[in-house]
């Protein structure tokens, strides 16, 4: 059994019979760090491989327009990107943590530290 | 225009409420036991393990073993190697018994450290998995 800590942004609330699309980055102590996103409502799902490391690890996921960038870092001050891709968000989207047992019959806890949304809406290019 | 977001969790500390995973062997393909194994890496449904079966030197031929004993029925496997995701070259893979598939490629030179072997898995529904970029690393 997973247990996983995500930050994640995305067309949340999640709402019955919808896989809502959406891009996340996580620590996993079985799949170490990873990115996670589905480009389209409904559509499948892809998983890349970050750092093997278990968690406590930094995490980190960039919008910059439709592209979204996930980055890990072991001490916060030097990021490596693990992956980028392109997502037709709507302009609003919704950020959040998430944590889950990956096991409907089990619960597990996650500690989040040293949080920060930073955004900055509506640059020129 | 452009949106910008920009997002960090600036150390995330997760406690653990289960046992690892656990795997099977894969069959009756195995590498010979000098052989190193490059790394193995869990991925959701799926562990993908890499062990080379020749000497890895710039710019001569290598084949590497991978191993996914846990494949999806459906799902279908490609292998690159390089440096970039963006950039590595595709390699041909030969499928063998047992969830095994061969990947022979003429290797880079000069073999710049961190090339690594990229191994996508496909799953059925359209779903992908790949390895990252730290797990089977042909030059360190």
């Amino acid at each position: 059994m997973a247990s996983c800590a995500k930050l994640l942004v995305g067309a949340m609330p999640l709402a019955t019979g919808f896989r809502k699309l959406h891009a996340s980055s996580f620590a996993s102590t079985t799949y170490g760090l990873a990115f996670q996103r589905r480009l389209a409502t409904d559509g499948a799902s892809s998983h890349t491989a970050g750092p093997g490391s278990p968690a406590p690890y930094w995490v980190r996921i960039e919008r910059v327009g439709n592209v979204v960038i996930s980055s890990t870092s072991p001490n916060g001050t030097t990021w490596t990107e693990i992956r980028r891709e392109t997502i037709a968000m709507s302009a609003a989207v919704y950020v959040g943590l998430a944590v889950t047992s990956h096991n409907n019959n089990a619960l597990c806890t996650a500690t989040f530290t040293n949080v920060q949304v930073v955004g900055v809406a509506a640059v020129a290019n | 225009m452009r949106t910008y977001l920009w997002l960090a969790v600036l150390a995330l500390s997760l406690t653990a409420c289960g046992g690892g995973d656990g795997g099977g062997d894969g069959g009756n393909v195995t590498p010979p036991p000098s052989t190193p194994t490059l790394g193995s890496r869990v991925m959701p449904d799926t562990t993908v393990t890499v062990t080379s079966e020749t000497a890895i030197n710039a710019g001569q031929p290598a084949s590497v073993l991978i191993s996914v004993p846990d494949m999806p029925a459906g799902a279908t496997l490609t292998a690159a190697v390089g440096v970039d995701r963006d950039t590595a070259a595709a390699v041909t893979i030969t499928a063998l018994p047992a969830n095994h598939w061969r990947a022979a490629m003429t290797l880079p030179s000069p073999l710049v450290v961190g090339t690594c072997v990229l191994v996508t898995v496909t799953l059925a529904d359209g779903s992908v998995l790949e390895s990252g970029m730290e797990d089977f690393v042909l030059a360190r």
